[in-house]
């Protein structure tokens, strides 16, 4: 998923983004996807705790530990360096998509 | 947080990898709970997206990276057929959710198709297959008597004979004997603080219960004691009774209640479950709210051929009915050595299956039914094959690339298999579904005949059977198309669509389906055709009486207020007077048994040397009436007179009797002035003058004359327990509380029972035809529009594979109406020997059911002929459809078009 030159899977990008500000449990990821995506965008169990996993394995995510005040036995889950890398070029390569539509979209207009 | 999960989600998550689940069980719970609490999707949906969740990413559950070589890999569940099948699963789901049309008409006809069998399987099981709710049921025989070489046929037993049973029988551990109140002497009104009523009553021997294997759910069953002539006083109560009429009280037992004006200890109270099974022929006994011992007094012995005991046996272990059928052969003999009346009426003895003598009326109108499920289950998989044939043809290029990657054949066919079966467990939880309300809505429209309702139910050998039938023919046909497909040349299939058929070349598998349709379709539709036929003409029959504007209801009159006939006959006189002068009141009448109430007590009579020496070698139905009693009930008197005040209890004694009697005893003279012996010994007394002969009234079976009638005059003959019958004009409806009011003014201790129009009876008495017809109509309504639709499919695939050679046609000049023509024609080469087949297997079913016919012979010319003219409009709509559709697109189009 994220070797080099592989796309970085949408669900995948958003989940990167909700944990680029706090670490986050799964059902806070949830949330925060569905609040940053306006509700388009929301991840079933299944399907969030799969990927993950394989962020997790991939390097890009890790587990941490819960905070301190927190009592409950959730799995709290970080961003890593290369995480931030990734999401980090993954928003370049996207703002560069935007840019470049929306200079093809002034052209057709004029 | 997490709420608990419902089990089917929980269940749904073992499809998940062992690993995955262990690590984020409590995770997903916690989330899920979540969800339901916030969600504000639909309930429906939300289960939709969480299960598609699983089903979606249970194989990304299966891969994770080995931590020591950083290799990913993937956990291989059961031996790895696992994985694949799940990805054929994945596969096929998803190939479904894009042709919804296809999934949803195929789980529709499936559904349909096995839901209607399951609930029909459900009824047969329930009614036919199930032991009676007995202890050992299977070793319960019902034990008849013939007398008169088939004249007389009945489980009634003389109460000598039944000793002697008891002490000859080697193959029987026990007998136990019963019969009505009215033989014991109790009419069973109920007096006391609460309103008089009229209870049903039965006498039964004391092992009657503990043979059933029924225990009491409070106090004992009856003890031998108990038995003894002039006994104690002593009752059991029905569960029914216990908590209508006393509340449930759990102290019952002990307590005194006044039967008939004599107060009755109650002993025992039954359980609720408990309900006593008989056979229609059984007259004296029923199902009975009080319970009182048989007392028979041995000591003064009555004639051997006076029966009226309903006797059960237990068979010893290991005992066969063919077994105990010779013991009873044996004893038979004995008897009929030593009585001397047995002897002349050549008494046999018959061992009946319990469980069988019950349900044997049922099982024919059942079986029918069963088959006719058969014939909607067979059409719905040859439609369903239809369409998975069609959809395979247009997989073909698919698997073509498929098997060119390398795919084995046995990858292929798997793959296709799975599909099917999915299709089949989808069909299988819509069916769950409409077999639940089917089972419901069956009992509902049940006629009260049908015994053993009770045991109905939709439990796991209905369900089994359900499964398996969903299997089984999700495999047949979904293998055959299967194999078909891979059976095909891998060129073959990458060319797919490009395949040229030339025209009026028709699809030969959809001929064979066309064919079976047409077949299967109008087998119901003559056996609808049949039935509906019967039922008119056994409607269209006068049964000897006219049930329109008659009310009818039973009285019992107490002895000890009533002891002599006289009483009894003076009461009834002063009823049928009171009554009369009613307004809107005809004419009245009274008959110790209403027609259609199942069988009465049989007059054996003799009218020549012949049968006077062989006595009881002919009976009749005898019923004492009154003489308003046949101008109330609308049957013609042909000849002499009704009874009149002449007839009086001190008077020479006379009857009236019906022209079946009159015909075989008289044949050809009148029969008026004659005189019928009427018992055994002849003397004076024994004799009645015949003073009227009326016509034959369907007393027992509408559909069938049984046995000649003989009335008695009233006043000579006044039982207990009679029915009177009031003819009004207008409603009947307010005149039921009138008669009540009047009863109660009469003498508040009699209890009415049963108040209810003529017309109910009739109806019931034809209930179970009208049910078998109703619903195998129904069934031939379904299987028309299966094969409409199936042969409405099967032409239009055969037209949409011929668009291109249409399009040359239309193109050339042709005209649309000619090419709609030729494509109709065409498939009628199928339909019309299709048809011939059918009809000739219709009239071998016919023969199968014949016994059900009435009136009708199963090769009846006018049911054919329609049967033929339903299912070829049917078939023409079936094929002009697609045929014109064809003929309608653009041919330019046409031409283009790849095939």
């Amino acid at each position: 998923m994220s070797r080099d030159n592989d796309r970085v899977p949408v669900h995948c990008f958003q989940i990167l983004l909700a944990l680029a500000e706090k670490d986050c449990h799964g059902a806070a990821i949830v949330r925060t996807v569905l609040d940053q995506t306006d509700g388009a965008m929301r991840l079933w169990p299944v399907k969030l705790y799969a990927s993950l996993e394989r962020m997790v394995e991939a390097g890009t995510i890790a587990e941490c530990a819960p905070p301190i005040d927190e009592s409950e036995r959730r799995r709290y889950y970080r961003i890593t360096t290369a995480g931030r890398r990734l999401l980090a070029a993954e928003a370049d390569r996207l703002a560069q998509t935007v840019q470049l539509a929306r200079a093809r979209l002034a052209r057709g207009r004029s | 947080m997490s709420a608990e999960l419902p089990v089917v989600y929980r269940l749904l998550l073992r499809v998940l990898s062992r690993r995955f689940r262990d690590n984020h069980r409590s995770d997903i719970e916690d989330l899920v709970g979540q969800m339901r609490v916030e969600s504000g999707r639909g309930r429906l949906r939300l289960w939709t997206a969480l299960v598609w969740d699983v089903l979606a990413h249970a194989p990304a559950t299966y891969r994770f990276k080995r931590r020591d070589t950083g290799q990913s890999t993937r956990e291989v569940p059961n031996r790895g057929v696992g994985l694949g099948l799940w990805l054929d699963m994945r596969h096929s789901a998803r190939a479904l959710r894009r042709q919804p049309t296809f999934t949803l008409v195929t789980v529709a006809t499936l559904a349909i198709g096995i839901g209607i069998t399951t609930a029909m399987f459900s009824v047969v099981r329930g009614v036919l297959l199930r032991p009676l709710p007995y202890t050992d049921a299977e070793q319960l025989a019902n034990v008849w008597v013939d007398l008169g070489t088939g004249n007389q046929s009945l489980p009634a037993v003389s109460p000598g004979d039944y000793r002697d049973y008891q002490a000859r029988s080697r193959a029987f551990a026990e007998f136990a004997a019963a019969s009505g109140g009215n033989m014991i002497g109790v009419s069973g009104v109920l007096t006391g603080t609460a309103e008089p009523e009229q209870a049903v009553v039965s006498a039964v021997t004391a092992n009657f219960f503990p043979l059933l294997g029924v225990t009491p759910m409070l106090g004992r069953p009856f003890v031998a004691d108990e038995e003894a002539p002039n006994g104690p006083a002593v009752v059991i109560l029905s569960e029914r009774l216990w908590r209508r009429r006393y509340g449930s009280d759990v102290t019952i037992v002990g307590r005194l209640i006044p039967i008939d004006g004599v107060p009755h200890r109650i002993v025992a109270v039954l359980p609720a479950a408990f309900h006593l099974l008989l056979p229609t022929e059984a007259f004296l006994v029923r199902d009975a709210d009080l319970w009182k011992p048989l007392q028979i007094d041995y000591r003064t012995p009555r004639p051997r051929n006076f029966t009226y005991l309903t006797v059960f046996g237990r068979l010893r272990p290991l005992v066969t009915f063919a077994q105990a059928q010779e013991d009873m052969n044996r004893i038979a003999n004995e008897l009929r050595r030593e009585h001397v009346e047995l002897d002349a009426a050549d008494m046999r003895i018959r061992v009946v299956p319990l469980h069988d003598d019950v349900v044997k009326h049922a099982r024919p109108g059942l079986l029918i039914l069963f088959g006719a499920v058969a014939v909607v289950l067979l059409l719905s998989c040859t439609n369903i094959a239809n369409l998975l044939l069609a959809r395979g043809k247009s997989q073909q290029r698919e698997l073509g690339i498929r098997s060119a990657l390398g795919a084995t054949r046995w990858r292929l066919m798997r793959l296709l298999l799975t599909e099917t079966l999915l299709l089949a467990a989808m069909g299988g939880v819509v069916r769950t579904l409409l077999a639940r309300g089917a089972v419901v809505a069956l009992l509902f429209a049940a006629p009260s005949t049908l015994p053993r309702q009770d045991a109905v139910t939709i439990d796991a050998p209905v369900l089994t059977f359900a499964a398996l039938t969903t299997v089984v023919a999700a495999l047949l046909f979904g293998v055959a198309p299967a194999f078909r497909n891979a059976a095909d040349d891998v060129m073959v299939r990458l060319r797919g669509s490009g395949t040229r058929h030339p025209f009026l070349r028709r699809v030969r598998a959809g001929d064979a389906l066309i064919g079976c349709e047409v077949v299967l379709s109008i087998v119901l539709v003559v056996a609808t055709g049949l039935l509906m036929r019967s039922f008119v003409t056994m409607h269209a029959i006068h049964p000897g009486f006219d049930s329109d504007g008659v009310l009818t209801l039973r009285l019992g009159l107490p002895r000890s207020q009533y002891p002599t006939t006289a009483a009894r006959s003076d009461f009834v006189r002063t009823l049928a007077e009171r009554l009369e002068a009613l307004h809107d009141v005809t004419s009245v009448g009274v008959i110790s048994q209403l027609p259609l109430t199942g069988s009465g007590p049989l007059s054996p009579y003799a009218y020549d040397e012949q049968t006077a020496k062989n006595w009881e070698s002919v009976t009749a139905d005898g019923r004492p009436v009154t003489s308003g009693y046949f101008r109330t009930m609308g049957t013609h008197l042909i000849a002499g007179r009704l009874f009149d005040d002449r007839d009086t209890a001190g008077g020479p004694r006379v009857v009236v009797v019906d022209t079946m009697l009159a015909s075989r005893a008289w044949p050809g003279e009148s029969g008026v002035g004659k005189y019928l012996q009427l018992a055994p010994a002849r003397s004076p007394d024994s004799l009645a003058e015949v003073v009227g002969i009326v016509e034959h009234t369907r007393l027992i079976d509408l559909r069938q004359d049984v046995r000649g009638q003989i009335y008695y005059a009233f006043p000579q003959s006044a039982p207990r327990e009679f029915a009177v019958v009031v003819r009004a004009n207008g409603d009947l409806g307010p005149l039921a509380p009138v008669i009540r009011e009047l009863l109660r003014d009469l003498d508040p201790a009699l209890a009415v029972e049963k108040m209810q129009p003529m017309q109910a009876l009739v109806t019931a008495g034809t209930a179970d035809a009208q049910f078998t017809l109703w619903l195998i109509a129904a069934f031939a309504v379904v299987a028309v529009s299966l094969a409409g639709i199936g042969i409405y499919g099967v032409m239009s695939y055969a037209t949409s594979r011929r668009t291109r050679e249409i399009g040359i046609r239309l193109a050339l000049g042709e005209k649309p109406s000619r090419i709609t023509q030729v494509v109709v024609t065409d498939a009628m080469f199928v339909v019309v020997p299709s048809v011939a087949v059918g009809l000739a297997v219709s009239i071998g079913v016919g023969r199968l059911i014949r016994h059900t016919l009435y009136g009708v012979s199963p090769a009846d010319g006018v049911t054919l002929t329609a049967a033929t003219a339903v299912l070829l409009v049917v078939a023409t709509i079936g094929c002009y459809l697609p045929a014109r559709r064809a003929t309608r697109i653009d041919p330019m189009r046409a031409l283009r078009s790849e095939s």
